[in-house]
Parts: C-alpha cells; structure tokens; sequence
C-alpha cells in the first residue's frame, strides 16, 4: 500500500488544497462537544481527532427535511425537487464506520424503486477516511469493521506519531493528491487502538440469536426504561424511515410535498386511518429496531445492518445499549 | 447541471366523474386520467393526494375490465379522506400508482373462489370479484361472504341486488347487529363458513377485512380443511411512500406496499406482527 505521511501542521494546507479540487464537507467545529458534518469554508474548522458526530453523514444524501415537489393547488401544477449534479465532493474526516453505514443505505435505497433523492446526491463523492480513539461506546470491530477496514474509502488517514500515515486506496482517491507538495516520509505508526465495548457473538450468528429471541422478556425489560423518544433512530446512520406530508403556504394556494426523518419507535408510526396502531406496546417498537439492525436486512444483504458507531447508547436517555441487549441475549441463550 | 429527483412521488391528475355517497362515511369516486385506463391488478392500491393536506392509500376497488375509469371507495377517516369527500364530480385529485402486489387472477383460474369480506374489505376484494365475473368461465364457483357492523355500513347495494340474482354467484351475508327492518342474518361473519358447502381441494378464499376478523375467519376455514395456502389476505397498513422506503408499512421484514398488500396466508403465518 503507498503511504506518505503528512504532519499535523499541513494537515489544513490538505484541506486546503482539498477546497480546491471540489467541494469539501466534513466533521466541522460546533457549538456542541462533537462536530456535525457540514460543509468546509475554512480548513482549521475540521476537527480531524473526533470521537464520533451527533448525526451520521447520511444527512448530506437523505437531508432530516426534504422537499419533494412543490405545487400550486389552484392549476395542480407540480415541480418536483432540484438538486445539483455537478461537481466533485469530497468528504474529509470519514470513519471507517460511517462509510460503512453509507454503504448499508446504498443497498436499502437502491432496493425495488430506487430513492432518487438518495441516488442524485450519492453521486461524483470521494471519500476520505480517518482512523480514531473509540469511546466506551463503539463496537465497530463487532461487527467486521476493524481499525483496518477501509471498504467505501479512496484515501484514508491514519493517525500516526506527529500527524497521518495517508493511504492511497483508489484510483479517484489518487486524482485528489495531485499537485499537493506537503508530504513528508511516512511517520512511526502509533499502537492499534483499544476497543472498550464489544459484541460477544460473531456477526454472523446475530441473526439466528434473533431468530429465537422474539418473544425474549428483555423486549419488555428495556420498553420499560425506553421513553420512545426516537432519539436511537434519528442518529443512527442506517435508519432511514421518513413521513410524507404536505406544507401549504399562508396563500393556501401553492406549498410543499416534503418528507422528514421519521421513527418506528414513536407509537404513532404504524397508526391507520381509524386509529388501530400495529406497533402499539413500547417492547414491540423496541424490538424492531433491533430486528431491523440484526436480522431483516442482514437477511438478504448479509451482514449486520449496525456498523457499531454506538451513537445510538449515546443518544439514549435512558441508557438502553443496543450492544447490551444482544450480548444479554447470547448470553441467555448460551446459557 | 441541476437534476429533477423523486419524480417517483408526482402525482397525475384524476378527474372525479361520478361520485355516490354509499353510507354515512363511505364515499364512491369513479375516476378518469388522462392516459386510462389505470392499469392496475385486482387488490393493488393508489396514493391519492389532496394537495396542500396530504396523501392516503386506496385500494382500487373496480376490476381492470370495467372500461377506462376506476373507483375508489374511500371511508372518511382522517384528514385526507375529509377532504376527498368535500369534492364532487368535475374536481381533480391527484393519484400515483397502483402498488403492490394484488390478487393473483390468473394463477387461480380453474380455481372455486371464497370471497370473504368485513366491512371496507370488501372494496378492495370487489376489484377481484368483477374480475371474476368479468372472466366468469376461467373459474370454478364463486362464492361470496359479507359482513358488516350493522345494516347501514352496507355497501353496493345495488351490485349485491344483481350478485344475488345470478345464479352463478353465491352470495351471503350477515351483520353483527341487526335492526328492526332487518330481515337477513345477524351474527359474526365466521358464522357464515361452518354452512357452506365447498369443493376443498379447489377452492381459494380471498379474505380481506378489519384486522380482529382474519384469525376467526382463518381458523373457521382451518376447520373447513383449507389449507394455508389456499387462503390469500389483503393487509391494511399506513403506506406513506409507496415505494418500500419510508417504514410506516412495515411487518417485521415486509413492506407491505411492495410485497403485499395481498399475502398468501402461508407465506405470512409465520410473521409476527401480520395478524
């Protein structure tokens, strides 16, 4: 693999130089403790060592609000939504994890009518990936996506004594490193990171755990403490379920088809007409999620549909851990 | 270069040709679009969309033969379904579809059908029903049950008048309560299977009803010697999208508005959260 290494210091001179090749986005300083990806106007702003974001960096393709068309009621005039398609972007600062969940939603969207919305803003991005020091909270090894996992990523930057080991991965990522000056000898490679929190059962055996775990009583056990809050499914970077729904303007004539991020684990999300609601009791909710992580799209696309961010054990209130559940589960069913 | 997305989700103009109120919440829409007919399978369903209040699912509940225009039999149950029935004939609402996987018309041909229908599920079997009749010679008996709350949620009474009258129809029906100029049958509609008398190796029952009704009628029709897979069932779900995406259909791995909404019982038996 070619290396060259790049000192902390020029790492913003890469960015920089990165602006000039397309549009940059990446992990950028917030008013809160972690950085939101966002776009780059100012290189010092990226925060490269990050432990993870708030939202995953599936908002830059299925945005929290969308518009779909926008019409006028008086003619039924309707004009669907408009992204633009030129131009070559580039997202810095990726870890190897949320690439990864990038790939989950490349599958699910493309799934019986492909997501439009998704296909027209996946396109001309280069990745760049970055290694990082996981919290108490990641399990991403768990689940097949180790400190040397670099699927989805053109360039990647290993962390290593004094700044980064940059590793060329494809031919788009090698297009991104012409004219750039900075490099320097590879740098000492600094000790593989230590993971705090696991999965105790091999990926592979997640489903089959499931498969006999539905009427489990840990459903029950967590929906007592779950609020419902939704908070699990708006920062997990492979959820993906929206509402659709109307915004009228003050004229009353003319508005918007939207769409926004929307959770299964809100009571109201399987309500018909009628008002029956198919997902009533909190555990049933609960349940599905980890369902949906570990055994109904891992079904047929054949690895878990979680990649071990922890965002999710993060974002709880409650303090319900996804990695907790499936490893009480193994464990009882173990036992 | 800037480019259009979601043109999956633009709706095309239908003109309401005809309605007729059916019962006090139950509305008919004969619809017309301008490239008609819809194109649709029997049990298959549209978004109807009222601009500037929302969308609904429908199930379409005319056959595909019945000429250029289709209807819609629509409950008002929520805020679209008001607004659908403020409108009258010459309006225009929008509709993208159909979707789904509907009733499976011509593998059953040579088979009896067992139309089991409570309440609004007889809307979307009534596609499926013309489509037999239409059809009649592909098939073996057709035999249909109907059941209702009580004598004024009766829908189509004028085409229950004339099934009643072709001798190459059976057709029964019951309602849970009954009222003092209430002749027929009072009782669940399960109470409409144990008589019957039927060809077991070649029938298929087409059950599509309130989601408390299809154990009992499942188990009614267990106890005839129907097998699972001679029973097909048509699921009520919010489909918001349409196009296996959004999650609001959803039952465990299945979305309903792309897999279903028609099921063959012993392809779903099995999944939990089906009935």
């Amino acid at each position: 693999m070619k290396r060259r290494g790049l000192l902390s210091q020029k790492a913003p001179l890469f960015i920089r130089h990165l602006m000039n090749k397309g549009q940059v986005y990446g992990p950028v300083k917030n008013k809160t403790q972690m950085p939101e990806f966002a776009q780059v106007d100012e290189p010092s702003r990226v925060v490269l060592d990050y432990t993870t974001t708030v939202l995953p960096p599936k908002r830059l393709f299925q945005p929290p609000e969308e518009t779909i068309y926008h019409f006028s009621r008086k003619d039924f005039t309707v004009e669907p939504a408009k992204v633009s398609g030129d131009g070559l972007k580039i997202l810095v600062g990726l870890h190897n994890y949320d690439a990864e969940g990038i790939a989950c939603l490349d599958y699910q969207m493309a799934r019986g009518p492909a997501d439009e919305g998704w296909a027209a803003r996946r396109r001309n991005w280069v990745f760049v990936g970055v290694s990082y020091e996981p919290d108490q909270h990641h399990f991403s090894p768990s689940v097949g996506i180790g400190p040397d996992h670099r699927n989805g990523l053109d360039l990647f930057m290993d962390k290593a004594d004094g700044g980064y080991n940059v590793e060329l991965l494809t031919e788009r990522g090698a297009s991104l490193l012409d004219g750039f000056g900075g490099w320097s000898a590879p740098l000492p490679e600094t000790p593989a990171p230590k993971f705090h929190n696991r999965l105790l059962p091999m990926p592979s055996d997640l489903p089959h755990i499931l498969a006999r775990s539905y009427e489990h009583p840990i459903w029950q056990q967590e929906a007592k403490r779950c609020f419902s809050c939704g908070s699990c499914t708006m920062v997990c970077p492979t959820c993906y379920c929206f509402d659709v729904f109307d915004e009228l303007q003050l004229d009353m004539e003319s508005g918007e088809k939207k769409r926004h991020w929307d959770s299964c684990q809100v009571a109201p999300f399987t309500e018909v007409a009628g008002g029956e609601i198919f997902r009533k009791e909190t555990s049933s909710r609960v349940r599905h999620r980890i369902y949906r992580k570990f055994k109904y799209i891992t079904d047929h696309y054949g690895r878990p549909f979680c990649i071990g961010c922890g965002r999710c054990i993060r974002a709880c209130p409650a303090k319900i851990s996804i990695s907790e559940v499936m490893n009480n589960l193994a464990r009882k069913a173990a036992g | 270069m800037v480019v259009s997305i979601h043109s999956g989700y633009v709706p095309q103009q239908a003109k309401i040709v005809r309605t007729e109120q059916m019962t006090a919440a139950e509305k008919l829409f004969e619809l017309q679009i301008p490239d008609g007919p819809l194109g649709h399978e029997p049990g298959q369903f549209v978004e109807v969309s009222i601009l500037g209040v929302g969308e609904a699912p429908i199930s379409v509940s005319s056959g595909p033969n019945r000429g250029p225009n289709f209807e819609l039999i629509v409950r008002k149950a929520g805020s679209v379904t008001e607004a659908m029935h403020q409108l009258g004939a010459g309006a225009v609402m929008g509709i993208r579809g159909p979707y789904g996987h509907g009733f499976p018309m011509e593998r059953l041909k040579g088979s009896d059908l067992l139309f089991i229908g409570g309440g609004i599920g007889l809307v979307p079997l009534r596609s499926a029903i013309h489509y037999a009749l239409d059809h009649r010679s592909d098939y073996g008996r057709v035999v249909i049950l109907y059941g209702t709350k009580n004598p004024n949620e009766i829908l189509f009474r004028r085409e229950i008048e004339e099934w009643k009258q072709r001798d190459d129809v059976e057709f029964f029906m019951t309602v849970d309560r009954g009222s003092p100029d209430w002749k027929g049958n009072v009782g669940v509609i399960t109470t409409l299977i144990p008589p019957l008398d039927l060809n077991i190796t070649n029938t298929t029952a087409i059950v599509c009803g309130p989601p408390i009704m299809y154990k009992f009628v499942i188990m009614a029709l267990r106890s005839k010697r129907l097998e699972h897979d001679q029973i097909y069932v048509s699921l009520e779900r919010h489909m918001k999208c349409g196009l296996g995406k959004c999650g609001h259909c959803q039952i465990n791995h299945l979305y309903v508005c792309q897999d279903g909404p028609v099921f063959l019982y012993s392809d779903i038996q099995d999944v939990k959260e089906a009935l």
